[in-house]
């Protein structure tokens, strides 16, 4: 099989864009992505799109995006539309990457938009996504799945884990006042959280990710394009997806098993064998600051129920041995589909040494990671300059 | 590396007259267990599940939370396409194709929670089309209207379609609608919007359709003869109806063009053994004809009464209308003449098939269409 590799990364400006439409949100990023590998859009060979309709308030916006990914010039454009809720962004890079790794094209964008300003308020949107006899009348959303997530956790293993989602909370906004294209960028204290209001208790605003309008296009190429046109291309050594059941009520969802097991099978593939050793940046979906210190359990960086001993250790702030999230991760900026290819966006960046002022020194492996659904799907990618 | 099908699986399909509807995921699991079950497969032996549902349709935000398991994805790689089910099973294959995985299990289901002609009402852009009350149904009219003016093309062509079609569905024992309509039924029932009239226009149905696809080694310890993916391709056009021509199938055409290419197919009349198309109106079989280059433009109506040609076997659209499960319902008809288990419908002589996918839920504006080219 080809190695297949990331050239071109085009991130938008993210938070509320009133001052563009959903199709130039989308020609944002690939105008910016194909211009950073010198490539035109007859250059892409195949699209790869997603979105999550529901929370741009119009259904199927691929179709009238269509114009911004290059399919109206008379010959048209292969593209693919993929949705898979909160991992749509990273199931789109997985997506890209198969059509070359197929060997079908050589050249693939992966593109992924979100308006979420454009709906009156995401949680009921996704009220919508959960089952309408048992779970919907109790209006839930994602953020009540992490705030189960997170007394669950409390009550197994931790009993002031809120002192730990407190320093998740500071430092990935810390991180965003590096990255232009965050949306938060919050210099916040320990005061700030602590007074912060319960949205959903143990969760607070502050441990919550915002709603975000932005895009991420991301170019994916054979060896033989990657190695025309990149110096140093971000290497693709391993990726997967895992899905679980939709009933939470029947998952131990203190601790994230479904991703422990996703993990294993993508570091033996990238022939990782010591995760926290070999991984040099990790892109995680913290959407709420309870999941970071889950993911770092799941994915083998810590021992399970002591995530937060990292955070006491300082060991994935941007300064620190496995910084977590530079860019100011999904916490900071959160557009819905786009925001799992966000991930891979900022990991090949690090990889390419691309990163500017979020860049980490010496990164060879970097990771990224989005989960979505019911607490039920995960991807995960290794990303490698070498 | 070939990739083959190995197995099809159907439940049973519904329509609104029928009380007893399961949910979409219900019908998923029912149509993925009997594809396992003909071949002694459980869901274990299977890497990748890849399924195809529009959530917009389904009336679930995420609609795939729920067939994931149904399917037997459970803590495995799986993902949805929103799109013609035809481009999950390109999907599965390149996956397959990718080196990485063997065996794939390919699924699209179709739901009647909602009301799709005024679902897609929402798909158009709200300052230009959305105040004309544009939905999937009055694009495809624009379409339809354009390719009759600009070939001065008569309803009683697109009537003998819709009457071809539905004698093929008469005696396809997995077509839903089986009574033949006339040409004279056709022209007889109302106008809907114009030009096209009810009989004209396919009644979505639900019910689900599942396939088996693997590698070959693994392929043909389950199946002595698989039916080998021989190669895909698919295109999407413009948006705008004012910026692209409308009487003619550019990108279906861009995707025959490269499939013809690579498959050194010089007359697909004659390469090809069985056509199974997405006739979403009979005007557009019509322009299919002349995109698959069957034929030359604005002559489609010429392969109406062409005898040699096998096309819509199944019954078209028109018969069993699965909405965006319709392009694995096509091809899972193909499957079965091909492997000689059609029954009452089976043919001799299908060595190799065409099947046209039609992603078609924004009307006339931006189509994909997708090609999936089958043989023995």
């Amino acid at each position: 099989m080809d190695k297949v590799a990331i050239i071109g990364v085009g991130l938008t400006k993210t938070g509320r864009r009133n001052d563009v439409s959903h199709q130039e949100l989308a020609f944002e990023a690939i105008k910016t992505a194909l211009k950073n590998c010198e490539l035109d859009i007859d250059d892409i060979d195949a699209v790869v799109y997603g979105t999550m309709d529901n929370f741009d308030g119009i259904s199927s916006p691929e179709r009238f995006d269509s114009i911004a990914l290059g399919c109206g010039r008379g010959r048209g454009k292969p593209m693919m539309k993929i949705t898979t809720g909160g991992t749509t962004g990273m199931s789109l890079a997985l997506t890209a990457y198969y059509h070359v790794a197929s060997g079908l094209y050589d050249t693939v964008l992966a593109i992924g938009v979100q308006k979420v300003s454009e709906n009156v308020e995401a949680q009921q949107v996704l009220n919508t996504a959960v089952d309408p006899i048992l779970d919907k009348t109790f209006g839930l959303g994602a953020i009540h799945a992490a705030a189960f997530q997170a007394s669950r956790y409390r009550s197994t293993y931790k009993s002031n884990i809120e002192d730990y989602m407190c320093n998740v909370a500071i430092i990935n906004r810390k991180n965003a006042l590096r990255n232009p294209f965050a949306h938060l960028k919050l210099n916040i204290t320990d005061d700030d959280y602590y007074s912060s209001p319960y949205l959903v208790w143990p969760l607070r605003l502050l441990d919550s990710c915002p709603s975000s309008d932005g895009a991420v296009a991301v170019i994916f190429a054979s060896s033989k394009v990657a190695k025309r046109l990149s110096e140093n291309p971000a290497w693709i050594k391993g990726l997967g997806y895992i899905s679980d059941s939709y009933w939470w009520g029947t998952k131990p969802i203190e601790f994230w098993d479904n991703l422990a097991i996703l993990a294993k099978r993508v570091f033996k593939m990238a022939k990782i064998s010591n995760p926290f050793k070999e991984i040099n940046v990790a892109e995680l979906y913290n959407a709420f600051t309870i999941q970071e210190i889950m993911e770092y359990e799941a994915i083998g960086l810590a021992k399970k129920g002591q995530g937060w001993k990292l955070l006491d250790e300082g060991i994935t702030c941007f300064h620190g041995s496995l910084p977590v999230c530079p860019s100011g991760g999904v916490l900071s900026t959160n557009p819905i589909a786009a925001s799992g290819l966000i991930r891979v966006a900022e990991a090949a960046l690090q990889v390419m040494g691309k990163a500017e002022g979020r860049q980490i020194d010496g990164v060879k492996n970097a990771i990224a990671h989005a989960w979505g659904g019911a607490l039920q799907f995960h991807g995960l990618m290794v990303l490698s300059n070498e | 590396m070939k990739v083959g099908i190995i197995s099809v699986g159907f439940s049973d399909f519904y329509d609104k007259s029928i009380n007893e509807r399961k949910t979409y995921y219900e019908n998923s699991f029912i149509a993925t267990k009997r594809a396992l079950d003909e071949i002694g497969m459980n869901r274990g032996d299977v890497d990748v599940f890849v399924e195809s549902s529009i959530d917009l349709f389904a009336g679930r935000l995420i609609s795939n939370m729920y067939t994931c398991t149904a399917v037997g994805g459970y803590l495995k790689d799986e993902t949805n396409t929103a799109e013609d089910s035809t481009l999950a099973l390109i999907y599965a294959y390149m996956k397959l194709k990718s080196g990485l995985f063997d065996v794939a299990v390919v699924n699209s289901s179709t739901s009647l929670d909602v009301d799709y002609v005024h679902a897609s009402t929402t798909i158009f852009d709200p300052f230009i089309y959305r105040p004309l009350s544009m939905n999937y149904l009055s694009g495809l009219a624009i379409q339809a209207s354009s390719y009759m003016k600009s070939f001065k093309i008569k309803e009683e062509l697109a009537a003998k379609i819709v009457e071809s079609n539905t004698e093929n569905a008469s005696k396809n024992p997995r077509a839903f609608k089986k009574k033949k309509i006339t040409v004279s039924d056709v022209i007889k029932s109302e106008y809907v919007i114009w030009p096209l009239r009810e009989l004209m226009i396919p009644e979505v149905v639900s019910g689900s359709v599942s396939l088996v696809i693997a590698t070959e080694n693994i392929a043909k310890r389950y199946n002595d003869a698989p039916i080998w993916i021989e190669d895909v391709a698919w295109f999407s056009d413009g948006y705008y109806l004012g910026s692209k021509r409308l009487d003619f199938l550019t990108a279906l055409f861009n995707a025959a063009n490269k499939v013809y290419d690579k498959c050194n197919i010089m007359n697909p009349k004659k390469d090809i053994d069985l056509f199974e198309l997405s006739d979403v109106t009979p005007y557009h079989q019509m322009m299919i004809y002349e995109a698959l280059k069957l034929t030359e433009l604005g002559k489609g109506y010429e392969i109406i009464n062409n005898d040699s040609l096998r096309i819509n076997l199944s019954g078209g659209n028109i018969s069993t209308y699965l909405f965006q499960a319709t392009g694995l319902f096509k091809v899972a008809e193909a499957f079965l003449q091909m492997s000689n288990k059609a029954g009452n419908n089976q043919v001799e002589k299908a060595e190799r098939a065409l099947i046209h996918g039609f992603t078609h839920v924004a009307g006339a504006s931006t189509q994909t269409h997708s090609i999936v080219l089958l043989s023995k």
